[in-house]
């Protein structure tokens, strides 16, 4: 099979038709590398930085050890005193898997079974800047593509009346649009953002609407078929133009998109118990769920690549008990809802659902009461789309601070999502600059144990 | 297995330090000999993995798997990963025994020294120098050529794209419309629609002489600078914030922004250009305002997105370094030497010592200057030179003010006097901050004045600044304990006291943002029982403000506070007059010292050493400072300078002998003439760039740019009086044998860009304000977290004045390819996306336009073809359009006209 470059670059060279740009940069037709288990990303990210000794690594040793000192040096430029600081929550043994989740996530623990648990994940960021840079582009510094840039460029859209990449409330800060951003990919592969910082807007997609005082409905309609009228008069004039041709289609993908995405964004079409799955039903819970609603009818719908984020609500330097038992039930419910009517829709199947933060937290103990930032060692979880339901790989020390088995870089972790996608991580590149970049760089290694058979 | 352990315990217990030489030779050589030089040497078609273990840079360099050894760093080192068995398993036949993997862990963790120094041939050959004498016969870096048979003058662009039109059997476009002709060039020239007279005008002569004086005027106009100032922005990823992690608003950008639009103005010499924003600041200037101006033009050093947080400022510093070469490299010589960082380029002759001799040169640059909050560093901010007059009636100003300050502390130190500070500390028994027992990290401090002894210590607002623990053994009884400080705002509100005494614990919290109550100095925080041995511990922890320990005072109970006597009213009307003065003083104040955003030496500059793999912690050696070799003559590339070499290097990068600066600009200024480059990819000339699809005409308008004295008017005015310029872009279907118009056999179709869109519809809804703009953000919070909104001129400016906030780029912009403020930008991407029909169809901004529009057009088609489009209808379409128009409205038929491709796109 031709690489994918081969493919792409012809989509570089203008005079082609907007059309023959679009189908053979990224079209429908274009194969995957490989048979793909998933055909679509949900990433539920947790910004801020989740702690992992008080979720999903269980550490009795540090339990046990609470106040006594790290005996290990502490990474450079740290806030945190080497100190231990034991969970101040319960661990128990969930499902039939058996894997331990902490009394912080009694909704995810129910469908613990679910889940394949990257327990050594590690990543490279000692600030948020950098870390968030990193989950999102794999580069800590440099302007690169985001993840969900990538799959749109590798796959190509389902659908031509959505965005392929959609972000639902993403954070303004630690760089902001570079992390849902195309970079020197083509832009249409950039996220089409709804919401910020962790709200989600329910005006949706800007300029989706046509607003009420421009004359109506009908008028709007009459006014795009004279546009159109006027543009291919104007592309008879001008003896064809590829500029011309790509404006009018444009515009018939956009009124496509007007049709169709207010009703997929549309949430008061589902029934009272779906909405209460989600938690639509509670206060506490309302703004998650609603991401995460939208999040299954976005995939419904064709789109790609969902992000949904928290906005930085787990940056727990302080008051970890109060602030992360806040942010576990605003989310944990909707994220087990959306698991479960993803399971009982089938779209579990092929619908890649992501889990986690940049990094975890410190196991020592920063102030008081809270934990500073460790990419050194935390966790991360997937499900459906290919994954091995019920599983954990990897491991951190003995207190969770550096992950020491079976390690899994966030490199890694970027392979495996574009492995279970169809996509090889080391096949899929863009010419830029002179060189061919990758989503990983010249790392990243697919986590097998974690796929299914 | 026992026994041989403690043997070799005892065998490591005599045997040398493994930082040692003796350590590699007895230990370490003899298992690499043993096991792996077999495969770990000899030619390249031999060598495992690409990785020689015969000599230490080869354990160093590494192989296909990375450095093999990183010194310090055994789990960051591959060689014992794969001894470990871990990921990739060496010697293959057998892991080695625990034992002797532990001796490579302990050697690899002293540093890793290995004297084996000598380079084998093999090795050396498989990895062989840049061949820079092949290099330079790129043609790129040849010199340019002076074009015998190209005539003088703007026929030599004709000639030249004529004569390989003929050789394709092609031919020129015939001329385009007046009226598209004059659109063009006013677009091109001045980023706005002409205006109606001028329209017209030139439609009733469109004769040479009037296109000349039309040229003429619109390079004599402000708008010139404006249009031609944002193509060189868009290279200098302008932005008026730092973006990436921590988005500082960059307060002074403004003054770089219109340092560039005047440098297009008034025409600067290209070469000089370069020279001040490398170096500005080391340049002789003659005049205050030069001198002002080059520092100011350095803030293209300084304007990137910076990682700010980044805890590891080593990395940061060479990740700046990283960015500016980077910048420099693409702005100036089209070339992407930011690929040498971590290896040498693999393309391109520049190698990786290239880069680190660039790398000394910024490195001895200071762009990072302190830090905003912990760990977040802040930007140098230089002061501009002042008006002699100005700088000394600032001088008289904070003298004068200083002497009113001296004053009224003088008056307060009475004042506080007599309201019984004396009397206050007598009231008991007074421990100073120098008695106490300090734990932790505590600043001394003597700026405020309200204190006990010589001096007072604060927490710099650290949580973790540790304790200050004040003891003293008293007659057992009960006593007032009172804690001295001075309260002000930023003082910590629940400052953490605990009070032991008899075995018994207090733990009180203390307000110290509030003044204290007693004689302006001690505050009570109670009254306790002490038993006789007593300890007063001021904490930082759990703070968030600043913590002030300066002395606690036990005041037995019952002994009654000596009266505090009323202050001398005469004492407070004097009080009251000098602060009054000193309100009048302030309000009167001359303007400080202006500051810019820049870059400057730092104090003493020096070579870098080479970072391994582009990482900054693995040091090699020094390289001198100095420019790629492929671009110089001869062999020595390197510098010598008691500066940072930054003067040098501007002065090579601007000299007529580099072939690469004056074909990159002259490349860039074609591109926005003609709507692409000579050469298409105008930030990489390298090997990967496109080759140039007119190479003689290329160099020779690069050596006529340069002999005009490196003028940027006098080179676009070549372009536009060209026949090349003036055809039509109207496409031919027979033209197949040249479909991307690589040839020039019409004009190129081009769609207006974010700027010129939102410039024209405030043009034609009559509200465009002209003039040039100052400061951008009219607030400065520590992060921009919003777009802030521009004051009410600026609303309707030109765009170029609009605020560009790094991740707030406004939708009206940012879907309209706006250049990203994060990256060289040569050529804008040109995107056709439902987003930008979206914005047409459905933002206020266009209705609104479309609103005045009809209005001022009256109900009358060919008026408003005439203003939107610059042409007059054809009957059939002022047919169509009147017959929309009445039946919707006529704000619906502009509003379409707005959005429709013809608008958009300039023929």
């Amino acid at each position: 099979m031709p690489s994918r470059r081969s493919f792409l670059r012809c989509g570089v060279v203008s005079g082609l038709t907007a059309a023959a740009v679009r189908a053979a940069d990224g079209g429908d037709q274009s194969p995957p590398h490989r048979a793909a288990r998933a055909k679509r990303v949900i990433f539920l990210f947790m910004h801020g930085g989740p702690s992992h000794v008080d979720t999903f690594d269980y550490k009795p040793e540090l339990q046990r050890r609470d106040g006594e000192a790290l005996p290990f040096d502490l990474p450079a430029e740290i806030s945190a005193r080497p100190v231990l600081m034991r969970s101040p929550w319960r661990f128990a043994q969930h499902g039939e898997s058996g894997r331990w989740v902490s009394e912080l996530l009694p909704h995810t623990a129910a469908v613990i079974d679910e889940l394949a648990i990257l327990n050594g994940v590690h990543s490279r960021g000692q600030s948020h800047g950098q870390a968030v840079s990193m989950l999102h582009t794999g580069s800590d510094n440099l302007v690169r593509p985001s993840v969900g840039a990538w799959v749109s460029y590798g796959l190509g859209a389902e659908t031509d009346a959505m965005p392929p990449f959609v972000s639902l409330a993403p954070a303004i800060s630690h760089g902001g649009p570079r992390n849902y951003g195309a970079a020197f990919l083509p832009a249409r592969h950039q996220a089409t953002a709804i919401g910020k910082n962790g709200t989600y807007d329910e005006r949706g997609i800007a300029h989706l609407q046509t607003p009420p005082d421009f004359g109506g409905v009908g008028v709007a309609e009459k006014r795009v078929r004279f546009l159109q009228q006027l543009n291919r008069t104007h592309l008879d004039r001008v003896g064809g133009d590829p500029h011309v041709a790509g404006a009018i289609e444009a515009i018939d993908l956009a009124t496509r998109m007007q049709q169709v995405a207010p009703s997929v964004m549309d949430l008061s079409r589902e029934s009272a118990a779906m909405r209460s799955l989600y938690g639509l039903d509670d206060k506490a819970t309302a703004n998650f769920g609603r991401q995460c609603l939208l999040a299954r009818r976005l995939a419904e719908a064709g789109v790609r690549f969902i992000e949904l984020s928290t906005g930085n609500v787990w940056d727990q330097h302080g008051n970890l008990k109060a602030g992360h038992e806040k942010n576990a039930l605003a989310t944990d419910r909707p994220i087990a809802g959306l698991l479960r009517d993803l399971r009982q829709r089938g779209l579990l199947d092929d619908t890649l659902v992501v889990w986690g933060g940049e990094f975890g937290r410190t196991p020592v103990v920063q102030g008081k009461n809270g934990r500073d930032h460790n990419p050194q060692g935390f966790t991360m979880w997937m499900a459906g789309g290919g994954v091995r339901p019920g599983v954990s790989y990897g491991q951190t020390d003995e207190f969770g601070y550096h992950a020491e088995e079976d390690r899994t870089h966030m490199h890694d972790v970027h392979a495996t999502i574009l492995h279970l996608l169809g996509l090889d991580h080391t096949r899929l590149t863009y010419r830029y600059a002179g060189r061919d970049f990758r989503l990983t760089d010249v790392a990243g290694h697919i986590v097998e144990p974690i796929l299914q058979g | 297995m026992r026994v041989s352990a403690v043997l070799f315990a005892l065998a490591a217990a005599a045997s040398p330090a493994a930082a040692d030489d003796a350590f590699f030779r007895q230990r370490i050589e003899p298992l690499l000999q043993t096991h792996c030089i077999d495969c770990h040497a000899g030619s390249i078609d031999d060598v495992g993995g690409g990785l020689w273990l015969d000599h230490a840079r080869g354990l160093l360099i590494g192989g296909d798997s990375g450095p093999a050894v990183v010194p310090h760093d055994p789990d960051a080192s591959v060689l014992l990963q794969a001894l470990r068995y871990d990921g990739i398993e060496m010697p293959p036949d057998g892991r080695l025994s625990d034992d002797e993997v532990a001796l490579f862990e302990q050697w690899i963790a002293a540093g890793g020294a290995d004297p084996r120094d000598h380079v084998p041939e093999e090795a050396r050959a498989a990895r062989p120098e840049i061949d820079i004498e092949a290099g330079r016969q790129f043609w790129a870096f040849r010199p340019l050529e002076r074009v015998e048979w190209l005539p003088q003058g703007p026929a030599a662009v004709d000639a030249a794209v004529g004569r390989r039109l003929s050789e394709a059997r092609l031919s020129r476009s015939e001329r385009a419309t007046p009226a598209t002709q004059i659109r063009r060039l006013a677009y091109v020239l001045t980023g706005l629609p002409p205006s109606q007279q001028e329209q017209e005008a030139f439609e009733r002569d469109p004769s040479d002489e009037h296109w000349t004086q039309l040229v003429d005027r619109w390079l004599a106009s402000p708008a010139f600078g404006e249009q031609w100032g944002r193509h060189w922005l868009d290279v200098a990823r302008y932005a008026d914030s730092n973006g990436s992690d921590f988005n500082v608003p960059f307060a002074d950008a403004w003054r770089y922004r219109n340092y560039v639009i005047d440098a297009f103005d008034r025409d600067r010499p290209y070469d000089e250009f370069v020279r001040q924003q490398i170096a500005g600041d080391l340049l002789p200037a003659s005049s205050r305002e030069a001198a002002t101006d080059a520092i100011v033009a350095t803030g293209f050093l300084a304007i990137g997105p910076k990682m700010l947080s980044e805890r590891d400022k080593e990395k940061l510093r060479m990740d700046v370094v990283d960015e500016q070469i980077d910048t420099v490299g693409k702005a100036f010589l089209g070339l992407t030497l930011g690929c040498a960082r971590c290896h040498d380029h693999k393309f391109d002759p520049i190698s990786q010592r290239d880069y680190y001799a660039m790398a000394g040169v910024f490195r001895s640059t200071q762009t990072l200057d302190g830090e905003i909050q912990r760990y977040v560093s802040d930007t140098v901010r230089l002061p501009l030179p002042s008006d002699p007059a100005m700088a000394a009636a600032r001088a008289t100003y904070e003298a004068e003010l200083a002497d009113l300050i001296r004053r009224r502390d003088a008056i307060r130190e009475r004042v506080e006097r007599q309201s019984g500070r004396e009397a206050a500390l007598a009231a008991g028994v007074v421990i100073d901050n120098d008695d106490a027992t300090v734990v932790g990290r505590w600043k001394e401090s003597t700026f405020s004045p309200q204190r006990v002894g010589a001096n007072y210590l604060h927490s710099d607002r650290d949580p973790d600044a540790g304790s200050v623990r004040y003891a003293a053994t008293l007659p057992p009884g009960r006593y007032d304990i009172r804690v001295s400080y001075s309260g002000s705002g930023g003082r910590e509100t629940k400052t953490e006291i605990t009070i032991q005494t008899g075995g018994s614990s207090h733990s009180v919290r203390l307000n110290q943002a509030k003044r204290p109550a007693i004689a302006n100095l001690f505050a009570s925080i109670g009254t306790f029982e002490v038993a006789g041995d007593v300890a007063v511990t001021l904490h930082s922890r759990g703070s968030t403000g600043y913590v002030i320990a300066d002395a606690v005072q036990f005041v037995a109970a019952g002994s009654g506070d000596a009266a505090v006597p009323a202050a001398d009213p005469g004492l407070a009307a004097d009080l009251k007059a000098v602060e009054d003065a000193i309100a009048a003083h302030k309000a009167a104040a001359p303007p400080q010292r202006a500051t810019a955003l820049g870059v400057r030496d730092i104090e003493r500059p020096a070579d870098c050493t080479m970072r391994i793999r582009g990482e900054p912690h693995l040091e090699g050696e020094v390289v001198a400072r100095g420019m790629p070799r492929v671009l110089c003559e001869g062999d020595s590339a390197g510098f010598l300078s008691e500066q940072s070499g930054r003067r040098e290097m501007a002065t090579w990068i601007a000299d007529e002998s580099n072939p690469l600066t004056a074909r990159v600009i002259v490349n860039r200024v074609w591109s926005h003439v003609f709507g692409r480059g000579l050469v298409r990819t105008p930030d990489n000339f390298g090997r990967l760039g496109e080759r140039p699809t007119h190479p003689e005409l290329l160099d020779a308008l690069a050596v006529d740019f340069v002999a005009s004295g490196w003028s940027m008017k006098r080179l676009v005015r070549r372009l536009v009086l060209s026949e090349t310029f003036r055809q039509s872009s109207r496409s031919n279907a027979g033209e197949s044998s040249d479909i991307e118009n690589r040839l020039l056999w019409r004009a190129n179709r081009r769609p207006l860009s974010a700027e010129e869109l939102r410039d024209t519809l405030l043009t034609l809804d009559g509200r465009l304000g002209r003039g040039q703009q100052g400061p951008t953000l009219t607030e400065h919070p520590k992060v921009l977290k919003t777009l802030p909104k521009p004051d009410k001129s600026t609303q309707v400016a030109r765009t170029i004045y609009l605020p560009v906030v790094r991740t707030l780029v406004p939708p009206s912009q940012r879907v309209f390819d706006f250049a990203d403020p994060d990256v060289v930008v040569g050529k804008r991407p040109l995107t056709n996306v439902p987003s930008q029909a979206l914005f047409l169809l459905n933002s206020p901004d266009v209705r609104d336009a479309a609103e005045a529009i009809a209005i001022r057009a009256g109900s009358d088609p060919i008026a408003i073809y005439r203003l939107v489009l610059g042409r007059r209808p054809t009957a059939d379409e002022a047919e169509r359009f009147a017959a929309f128009a009445r039946s919707v409205s006529w704000t619906d038929a502009v509003h379409a006209l707005l959005s429709s491709t013809e608008f958009r796109l300039l023929d």
